[in-house]
């Protein structure tokens, strides 16, 4: 009896053995098929956001996008149809699934900061981008280096580590020219502005409230949105006063909003700037009084958004709306064209620059992803 | 002479909310003057025409008037739901957020969020999952009959932690632009957008609620003594206890409907009721309705002023409920009443 049953057990023991080294070899495969893997030699170094120098192969294929930001530059820099890994929200861009035609197979190994590492290696990415916030867990890093996948950590603070990001990202997948070429226009856009309202003397600058997708979701210092509302001569209400800081994002107290009275008001998100017009509780501010509220443009991402890679245009388009006189010769339309056909290499149509500059219509409705 | 006592106590019950929700008004970030406010109060309630900043009238009336009214009925309704279910199972220890109405209810929203993308059913399933839950806790406490007191927290414990759990997967496979702010900005819950057509909707089920659970109170007394012994008084207790389960339910599912998930309210109001008005639910469930939307504008107020930014609700009253759960574990040992 004794006997009978540990051969029983001897057996199970062995079955599951071979079922394990089944699906071994099932999670080996694909990664036999990486014989043209490159190798390191070649390799360029970059330093990412946390200051890691990183050594990444210079042949890089196939890439995963763990932070939407980074999912935007690659397909700016042309590499679109090159990315196999991505967060959720880059399948929902309307331009994003034009600019990556295959990003609706593209693998979603990440939520909300963590990586799924297995799902990631079936996407066999060279190079992968993640979020600071992944980075700074120390289990997520172990798991990434396990993998022996290079990674970068994307992110930033203000405009000029934007910038730098931006180049970094182009020196890893090998289109430091084109990084280059955004980073130009950037910088030229930024100098234009800033020349001009320079001069503005603070008590005439305009005070402005920058709503965040949500109505009372603002700006805190040290953020992109801080620094390039600073640049175009606004004096932004919120930057430099205490928020409420709930999951990554700040709000502003609706008797704050009151007690700013800012004289315009700018938003990212369609439908907000109706439900500040109509809502009794924004009544009584000025902006709302003389109908100073602003739907900002949505292209690739929302305009002026903290993880927007249309910094640059939303400089021109705030610095135009605030001071008309001032940029009466700036023209947004020509912009918008210039910006997706030359650095995106990506022929937006007339009608549709028309959409990105009304705001509306430039996400992909639920359940209809690319 | 006991029925002026009566009186007196009833309009005490009455008056202390209103006297929360009228000192509310002077408090927050914006400085209006307080003769102002009273001015304001005055001319909009006599329906007359305000001489004053736009400013101050919309701080006073659009802002901090309809939030103190919906902070005082969310307090309300976690407050009388969580006396009636302690008298409904003869239990200390039990409240909607021990039992897992809120986590019910709170999935029950998300839910409604994923497949609806209007939030009309959001009542419907928060609802209708808040009673469930009741109803499987319930269940769960009677499996054991030794310690019913215990195992029906331990129900409730099970069934809270099943639904938060699926809380976390609603919002794990939720849309993150659009699916996930709206759950979680739902079950976060603040008052501080608070409108009047906020107190419009989510006040219906609030007020039915309330409404109910007043009207049938004295039969929680007969249902506390036991089944036995209601029967033979002539109740339909099934029919009882249901009324009372639903309007409790109900209740709930609109305070968390407006305010997201907080907790303790329910468990330690009406305990301090008892100890202010005695045992006999028809005095004790207008109590905790009444100290319920005091101590909520209260715990509102002070997260307003401790810091610049807004404490969120839940934080302040689990800091102040769970160390009394605890001292009343150790009073009760554990056992009946």
């Amino acid at each position: 009896m004794y006997t009978k049953k540990s051969t029983l057990a001897l057996i199970l023991t062995a079955c599951l053995l071979a079922l394990l080294l089944v699906a071994g070899c099932a999670q080996n495969n694909p990664a036999g098929n990486e014989a043209g893997r490159p190798e390191k030699q070649g390799a360029v170094t970059v330093t990412d956001f946390i200051g890691r120098q990183v050594a990444v192969p210079d042949n890089v294929e196939r890439i995963g996008c763990l932070y939407a930001f980074s999912g935007h530059v690659v397909a700016m820099l042309g590499r679109g149809g090159d990315i196999v890994a991505v967060v959720e929200g880059l399948k929902r861009d309307v331009i994003m699934g034009e600019l990556c035609p295959g990003i609706g197979e593209a693998l979603v190994p990440a939520s909300s900061g963590a990586v799924n590492v297995e799902e990631l290696l079936n996407a066999r990415p060279d190079l992968v981008f993640i979020r600071s916030e992944t980075a700074a867990n120390e289990g997520e890093k172990a798991k990434l280096e396990k993998t022996g996948i290079p990674y970068l950590v994307v992110d930033y603070r203000n405009m000029k580590e934007q910038m730098y990001i931006v180049e970094m990202i182009g020196q890893a997948v090998g289109e430091k020219e084109r990084a280059l070429k955004y980073n130009e226009y950037y910088q030229r856009c930024i100098d234009r502005v800033q020349e001009r309202v320079q001069n503005i003397p603070l008590d005439e600058r305009v005070r402005i409230y920058h709503s965040i997708n949500e109505a009372t979701r603002t700006d805190a210092r040290d953020t992109l949105p801080a620094d390039w509302t600073q640049v175009v001569g606004a004096i932004n209400v919120s930057v430099n006063e205490e928020l409420k800081f709930l999951e990554d994002k700040y709000f502003a107290g609706l008797e704050q909003i009151l007690l700013w009275d800012p004289e315009v008001i700018i938003v990212n998100e369609a439908g907000v700037a109706d439900y500040i017009m109509t809502n009794t509780q924004w009544s009584s501010l000025s902006a709302v009084k003389n109908n100073k509220v602003y739907q900002m443009p949505i292209g690739i991402s929302r305009w002026g958004h903290p993880g927007s890679l249309e910094t640059p245009l939303a400089i021109l388009w705030t610095a135009k709306t605030l001071y008309p006189d001032l940029f009466s010769d700036i023209d947004l339309v020509a912009e918008t064209k210039y910006f997706y056909r030359e650095i995106f290499n990506y022929p937006i149509s007339d009608q549709l620059v028309a959409q990105v500059l009304s705001g509306k219509g430039m996400r992909a409705p639920k359940g209809k992803a690319n | 002479m006991y029925a002026v006592r009566k009186k007196t106590i009833y309009a005490i019950l009455l008056l202390s909310p209103l006297v929360f929700i009228f000192l509310s008004l002077f408090i927050g970030r914006y400085h209006v003057p307080l003769p102002a406010i009273v001015e304001i109060l005055w001319c909009k309630l006599t329906l007359g025409y305000c001489n004053l900043p736009d400013t101050y009238v919309s701080v006073v009336w659009d802002i901090r008037l309809p939030r103190a009214i919906l902070g005082a009925l969310v307090g309300g309704c976690l407050a009388i739901s969580g006396a009636s279910f302690q008298g409904l199972f003869r239990n200390p220890l039990v409240s909607s957020g021990i039992l897992g109405v809120s986590s019910g209810a709170g999935f029950g929203a998300a839910l409604a969020i994923l497949i609806f993308s209007t939030t009309s059913y959001i009542y419907v399933f928060a609802f209708f999952f808040g009673g469930l839950a009741v109803l499987m806790s319930y269940m769960i406490g009677r499996v054991y009959n030794t310690t019913p007191a215990i195992m029906l927290v331990l129900g409730g414990v099970i069934v809270s932690s099943v639904f938060s759990a699926l809380i976390s997967f609603a919002k794990y496979v939720a849309d993150p632009y659009d699916q996930l702010p709206a759950i979680v900005f739902w079950l976060m819950g603040s008052l501080a957008s608070a409108r009047f057509q906020d107190i419009a909707v989510a006040g219906i089920p609030m007020a039915v609620g309330i409404a109910g659970l007043l009207a049938i109170r004295w039969r929680i007394n007969v249902l506390s003594m036991g089944d036995k012994e209601a029967r033979s008084l002539g109740i339909n207790t099934a029919l009882s206890k249901g009324i009372v389960i639903s309007c409790a339910t109900l209740a709930t599912a609109g305070a968390v409907c407006v305010s997201g998930i907080i907790g303790w309210v329910g468990l330690v109001i009406p305990h301090i009721g008892r100890m202010l008005v005695g045992n006999d639910n028809r005095v004790l469930i207008p109590a905790s309705l009444s100290l319920g939307a005091c101590f909520m504008l209260l715990v509102d107020n002070l997260g307003r002023v401790i810091t610049g930014s807004e404490i969120p609700l839940g934080i302040l009253t689990a800091i102040v409920g769970g160390p009394f759960f605890v001292y009343l574990l150790k009073k009760t040992k554990g056992g009946g009443w």
